[in-house]
């Protein structure tokens, strides 16, 4: 005979292991972060963190490869979420129309996607090669060789030509959230709109972007968050060179982790943490505005 | 004759080499010097493994920690494989990759999770001496004492070198000199902005930078500003100390100074430079000179030997009245073993093993080539290449001395922080005064962290 409260709560059980398994590997691990970024727990004395206060908060801001991480970061967001949300929407729109051969080009758009952002870094060092590149090859042959760059290596245009990397990987996922949105809209409105003699842009207006909002309002997230996190595009690409005109925060993190001073990547990753949440927030909170009910 | 000439030159060389590390010696002087690279990269399986190690009664499993790029070396494998076979013992490797190496060791150590032996760049700077164990045994008395002294507190020995020396100075193209009627060597820094004047008016790159290293750039900076440590020791000490700011120091901002001075005469383009792009236009002498370790002749001859030849290497400074043949006193490979290793008798006698003669060179092998530079070791000699000739001959015959270049000055348990940052820093335009103290704050950081003294 199962007792009854064991019968009333079984659900629970089911739950549990997968509850101690996030605790003990994301929960506990969180919580030591935000201790840590309190310590000046290093790797010269791994065993005796002792609490410092505010200090690495206080180094942070003096720092000022933090500073231009911060804004190297932001940057690579705002050019990455504006381009990956405009492209991947005309893409969507094109893509959701009666294209020849759409099917193609929709794997071709998701293949990036599945490749790792290493992987895609080691083909963009090749073809970003000043001397031996595709890209500066093709400028050469048009008569455009005056256009021609060395794309990761001159500080001015290099945080550029990781966003166009970011932008290329970034495309794929969008793009088929975008066409599952615009697929979720009945046809009735469109043929009603058109009885009613509306136009293309119009269609547009009133019926495709507010009736897709909740498709832009994820993609705008998610495209954010993933600026915010990006990491590996920088590191495979640039490692934050050259002199620093790439470091964002991942890079940054991951510096000074790999430096041994925990307790003050901790501190950066903390103040990672609250920029990604009051960003993702703020974000979330103007979408929901926007998105209407039907 | 010749040859007798080149062996007096080694050996005033060695001696002159010997001198300055007594010098440098009494206060445990190291550094470090930015990548770690594995110095000496050197020659030649051919070399047999000898060793007076005997076959272990009772054979144990040693634990060898490495970084990627080093254990990589087929002289490294060779000279396991030969310790192997001489001992019975065997060896486990852990290869850890290079940008992660310093942090893992140190954790692995600190969680009693040490292996039996580390191979590292030398200096307490990388690893402290509380980390390690006292090395013992003939050892002791075969190192050059003054090498010896660079890893020593309190007469106890923590890191055997097991690589040679090398310089660091200036490759330049002799026939490039000849051509401009440029007289070597150039013993100040006037000297040396006249001699680039002339170049830059024949229309030749001056300098050459493979600016896609991060670490070329600090070259000229650790060579030619040795000159305001070698002169004023006490405020390499003041800076180490935190009792002094660099940018607060009027010398050390004047060297600094005059080191960007330098950027006029480096083609605008080096951010994109690779070595090979520099090595050749040295080779055909449109680049003039280049900051670089003489332990890359190899790779110049490698390209093309009769223009290699035509190459020479000379010491350099941004001084007024100070010269010397400079070279890192502490950053070389090295071994060690941690204090909480678990086969402590048997890492000594693996040190002792790999620091014969024979062991060394194959240790120091690369694609068949020994490598070359000053012995730490009393017993033997290793070759020298042909810069390091051009660079002993040169210095031999100009009565120029060696000494540490400029990090070598610093105390022992300084640590440098990002040093390569705020040398690029500067190439890219920042004010060396803003440059420096950014780089203060960041070394600042890292001592506050290391809790070195006055920090």
């Amino acid at each position: 005979m199962v007792p009854k409260m064991i019968l009333r709560n079984y659900p629970i059980l089911f739950i549990v292991p997968a509850v101690i398994l996030y605790t003990v590997f994301s929960v506990v691990p969180s919580f030591v972060g935000l201790a840590a970024a309190f310590t000046d727990w290093s790797t010269f004395y791994l065993l005796k963190p002792t609490y410092v206060g505010l200090q690495n908060f206080k180094d942070l801001f003096e720092s000022t490869g933090f500073l231009a991480a911060i804004r190297h970061t932001l940057l690579y967001t705002v050019l990455h979420t504006v381009f990956v949300i405009a492209l991947g929407y005309g893409l969507a729109i094109i893509l959701n129309n009666q294209v020849k051969f759409k099917n193609a080009y929709r794997v071709i758009i998701f293949s990036p996607v599945v490749i790792n952002p290493l992987v895609i870094s080691l083909v963009f060092s090749a073809l970003y090669n000043p001397t031996y590149g595709p890209i500066n090859a093709f400028l050469r042959k048009i008569g455009l060789g005056s256009l021609a760059q060395n794309w990761l290596t001159e500080p001015k245009i290099a945080l550029y030509s990781v966003i166009i990397m970011g932008v290329w990987v970034g495309l794929g996922s969008t793009v088929v959230i975008f066409l599952a949105g615009l697929q979720s809209v009945s046809a009735d409105f469109y043929e009603s709109a058109t009885i009613d003699g509306a136009g293309g842009l119009k269609k547009f207006r009133y019926i495709t972007l507010p009736l897709t909002m909740h498709a832009l309002t994820i993609n705008t997230l998610l495209v954010l968050i993933s600026g915010l996190n990006v990491f590996g595009e920088v590191y495979g690409l640039t490692n934050g060179g050259p002199n620093g005109a790439t470091e964002v925060f991942g890079t940054f993190i991951f510096a000074n982790f790999s430096q041994g001073l925990y307790g003050y990547a901790a501190a950066a990753g903390l103040v990672f943490t609250v920029v990604v949440s009051i960003s993702s927030f703020t974000l979330l909170g103007l979408f929901r505005k926007m998105e209407v009910e039907y | 004759m010749a040859n007798k000439r080149k062996l007096s030159v080694s050996l005033g060389l060695i001696l002159a080499l010997s001198t300055t590390l007594a010098a440098c010696g009494g206060n445990n002087n190291n550094n470090a010097a930015g990548s770690a690279s594995p110095s000496g990269s050197a020659p030649a399986s051919s070399a047999a493994a000898s060793g007076s190690a005997a076959p272990a009664k009772d054979p144990v499993e040693l634990t060898f920690m490495g970084p990627t790029s080093w254990m990589a070396g087929s002289g490294v494998q060779d000279m396991l494989k030969a310790y192997e076979a001489a001992t019975g013992n065997k060896i486990k490797q852990e290869v850890v990759p290079d940008d992660q190496y310093l942090n893992v060791m140190k954790t692995k150590m600190s969680t009693n999770d040490a292996p039996d032996l580390l191979f590292h760049n030398k200096g307490f700077n990388y690893i402290p001496a509380n980390f390690l164990e006292p090395i013992t045994g003939p050892i002791l008395d075969r190192i050059d004492p003054t090498v010896a002294a660079v890893t020593t507190i309190d007469g106890k020995f923590y890191q055997a070198p097991v690589a040679p020396h090398s310089f660091y100075g200036v490759i330049y193209n002799t026939e490039v000199f000849d051509k401009a009627g440029i007289k070597v060597p150039l013993k100040t820094y006037q000297e040396f902005i006249a001699a680039a004047d002339k170049l830059l008016a024949m229309g030749v790159t001056p300098l050459g930078l493979a600016g896609k290293s991060t670490w070329t750039a600090n070259q000229p900076y650790l060579v030619g500003g040795a000159y305001v440590f070698a002169k004023n020791p006490e405020l390499a000490k003041q800076i180490s100390t935190n009792k002094i700011k660099p940018a607060d120091s009027p010398e050390y901002l004047e060297m600094i100074k005059r080191y960007v001075s330098l950027k006029k005469y480096i083609a605008k383009d080096y951010l994109s430079s690779d070595q090979p792009i520099i090595q050749k236009g040295l080779l055909d002498g449109t680049i003039a000179m280049e900051f670089y370790p003489d332990v890359t002749y190899g790779d110049f001859e490698k390209e093309d030997a009769a223009k290699a030849e035509k190459l020479g290497y000379m010491p350099f400074t941004l001084g007024d009245d100070y010269i010397a043949a400079t070279f890192p006193p502490t950053d070389e490979a090295a071994m060690s073993i941690p204090v909480n290793a678990k086969h402590k008798a048997e890492a000594n006698d693996f040190i002792n093993f790999a620091t014969q003669k024979d062991n060394f060179i194959l240790l120091n092998t690369k694609d068949g080539t020994p490598g070359s530079g000053i012995s730490p070791y009393k017993d033997f000699t290793v070759g020298l290449n042909h810069f390091q000739q051009s660079m002993a001959d040169m210095i031999a015959a100009n009565d120029i001395p060696a000494a540490p270049f400029l990090l070598g000055y610093l105390d022992p348990n300084f640590q440098l922080g990002d040093f390569n940052k705020h040398v690029n820093d500067m190439m890219a335009g920042k004010a060396p005064a803003q440059a420096l103290d950014d780089w203060y704050k960041d070394y600042a950081k890292v001592n506050k962290a290391a809790k070195t003294e006055g920090f």
